[in-house]
């Protein structure tokens, strides 16, 4: 059985293969590759204007003009329609406003608006999604009452319940979900992240922070000037000289609880490097 | 945005509230059936309309009672609740598709290209073979090709960068409506003698034409495609949270974009051919139901359905007493009693907006 579930995460991907974009003569995206494996989260960065949210937006099916094949499953990603795409994959912005003000649960109810089904299995998806991101405190105030987490709390349980079950592998992308919230706020999103992704759930993260990336991603990549840098796990990423040329900036890789950590070089004097 | 939200029905109240409101509604087409000009009782009122649909008790009132409470009242009633209703709705629904707590059909321009066509099809129609009777039935397609093409105009001004623009919205729909307003008033000036009448019917809003016919296709042209408007809440309420979250989320936004703006259009057209311009019951009657029942599109679009016909109901039954045997035309009414409910919401949201 456990064989057979692993050779089953092996092939069951999204996988985007010579993907390019561009928009009046200025390329965005150049024959970029990237692939999303299930059960995996794999960050994606690089600096502002790098292509980051366009490539993201190419494999949410936002934009349709591109060039390339992008792949759920095998199956290209135009021959999905609108309801077919939505149980595959949901997206969590940076943040989500609502015009007229709404109770927090019914935001969250708006991830499973769109599907027939019942309501008692409806309802039993929002309340596991409701206790898996521990907002069952708040889910009966209003929505821009709530304080900037608690509302990044609900928007996750919003995208976790669209995809929360499935025959099909699902995908979850995230667009600078945390930036807007403090430390505490940041991990706890993470970690939620971690958990979210045993659900057959392939998970993207598009995220400035090299750091939360290196700590919470099984792989990164890096996306300069439209195209793909490289694609790895945080422990080959993690080369001073890679990432200094991604970023165009010196960087010195030092090690925090086992894992990579990344510093600015000018402030090496005031840290103790550790073996690397 | 911060507009207030007082209340929210819960799903299995809604029956109640819906039954409730009916019972309002009767009782509200019978008050109004018996104020006017003519006394007419309650028990007479009930007589006459059950002596209309085959019941017994003819000898409780008298036959002129029975004309003018059956051939003029109640169809003037029941114009009152579809069109009221209609645009209510309309207004509710072009909130949630744009995005906007302020837009209202009459404020956008809607109305007045509405109005500018039928004006332009009453004056240049006149020449045209039984134009009496034709035009009852052509002036609302005319209307709702007026209303079609504002709509679809100042949607397209406002868009900045693929999304609607709140800004343009408001600046381009209310050049159109100044635009339109004013062609109605110059076209109406070179056409008749009874243009400054006229003027006002069109400009003002005016329910005193009501007949059964008119009752049939306003119940067609303007009721059904409100009521089917309910069609759409669920993409409605995914607005509420941006366009691209929406069809994220599965939505089919840009379908249902092109059927409620057709709608919207038929509505406040026909409504127009109908019964002239009769402004803000659109905005007022949507956030009134919003503020008493909460945000959820399919209770904000059955609540402007009822709330409206019975605001334009009420309104309308005042303009028929008040100056009596003289008529107030109901914008009059409906501008007087929305205005000063409009600069409070205004107050309410404009550090929301930066012109």
């Amino acid at each position: 059985m456990a064989f057979i579930e692993s050779e089953k995460s092996v092939c069951i991907l999204i996988e985007a293969s010579n993907i390019s974009y561009s928009i009046k003569g200025k390329v965005l995206l150049d024959k970029v590759n990237i692939s999303i494996p299930n059960g995996k989260i794999v960050g994606l960065a690089g600096i502002n204007g790098a292509g980051k949210s366009t490539l993201l937006k190419v494999l949410i099916g936002q934009l349709e003009h591109y060039r390339g094949t992008v792949k759920y499953d095998q199956t290209d990603l135009k021959q999905l329609n609108i309801t077919q795409l939505a149980g595959l994959r949901a997206v969590l912005p940076q943040e989500v406003k609502a015009t007229f003000p709404v109770i927090a649960k019914d935001i969250i109810e708006l991830g499973r608006m769109f599907f027939n089904e019942e309501e008692t299995v409806k309802q039993g998806i929002i309340n596991q999604v409701i206790e898996e991101v521990k907002a069952n405190n708040f889910i009966h105030q209003y929505y821009d009452s709530l304080s900037g987490g608690e509302k990044q709390r609900i928007q996750l349980a919003r995208v976790l319940s669209q995809i929360w079950l499935g025959e099909n592998c699902r995908y979850l992308f995230l667009d600078e979900p945390i930036s807007s919230l403090d430390i505490a706020l940041q991990h706890e999103i993470l970690r939620m992240l971690n958990k979210v992704k045993q659900r057959n759930i392939g998970v993207l993260i598009v995220l400035h922070d090299i750091n939360l990336l290196l700590q919470y991603c099984d792989e990164i990549c890096f996306l300069k000037n439209g195209e793909v840098i490289t694609q790895d796990t945080p422990e080959i990423v993690a080369n001073e000289k890679l990432l200094s040329n991604i970023y165009n900036f010196p960087m010195s890789i030092h090690e925090l609880n086992g894992k990579p950590y990344l510093l600015p070089k000018s402030t090496n004097q005031f840290i103790e490097p550790k073996n690397i | 945005m911060e507009l207030l939200a007082l209340h929210r029905i819960s799903k299995d109240k809604r029956l109640i509230y819906l039954g409730l409101s009916l019972i309002i509604v009767l009782t509200a087409i019978i008050a109004a059936a018996m104020i006017g000009f003519m006394n007419i009782n309650a028990t007479q009122t009930i007589a006459i309309i059950g002596n209309k649909i085959g019941l017994n008790g003819s000898d409780k009132f008298t036959a002129n009672q029975a004309i003018v409470l059956w051939n003029y009242r109640l169809p003037r009633i029941l114009m009152a609740l579809i069109i009221g209703g209609g645009l209510a709705c309309s207004g509710a629904v072009l909130q949630g598709l744009l995005r906007n707590p302020l837009v209202e059909p009459g404020l956008i321009g809607v109305s007045s290209g509405a109005a500018l066509f039928a004006v332009l099809f009453f004056v240049l129609g006149d020449k045209l073979p039984n134009a009496e009777i034709l035009s009852i039935y052509i002036l609302p397609i005319v209307s709702f090709f007026g209303a079609f093409l504002v709509t679809f105009l100042v949607y397209q001004l406002s868009k900045v960068n693929g999304a609607s623009n709140i800004a343009f919205l408001l600046l381009a729909g209310i050049a159109i409506n100044a635009l339109c307003t004013s062609l109605i008033g110059l076209t109406l000036y070179f056409a008749d003698d009874d243009a400054i009448r006229n003027f006002t019917f069109w400009t003002l809003g005016n329910l005193s034409g009501a007949s059964w016919l008119k009752t049939l296709i306003s119940l067609i042209l303007v009721l059904l495609p409100s009521i089917s408007m309910l069609y759409y809440y669920k993409v409605l309420d995914a607005l509420n949270i941006g366009e691209e979250v929406a069809k994220q989320l599965g939505a089919n936004v840009d379908q249902t974009k092109k059927m409620l703006i057709v709608l919207c259009a038929l509505v406040v057209g026909c409504s127009v051919a109908m019964a002239g311009i009769i402004g803000f019951v659109g905005l007022l009657i949507p956030h009134l139901v919003r503020i008493l029942i909460g945000n959820n599109h399919s209770n904000v679009l059955v609540g402007s359905i009822i709330t409206g016909g019975l605001a334009l109901l009420v309104a309308d039954t005042i303009g028929r007493v008040i100056v009596a045997p003289a008529e107030l035309p109901i914008g009059i009414i409906t501008a007087l009693v929305s205005t000063p409910f409009f600069l409070w919401l205004l107050l309410k949201v404009k550090n929301q907006f930066v012109f």
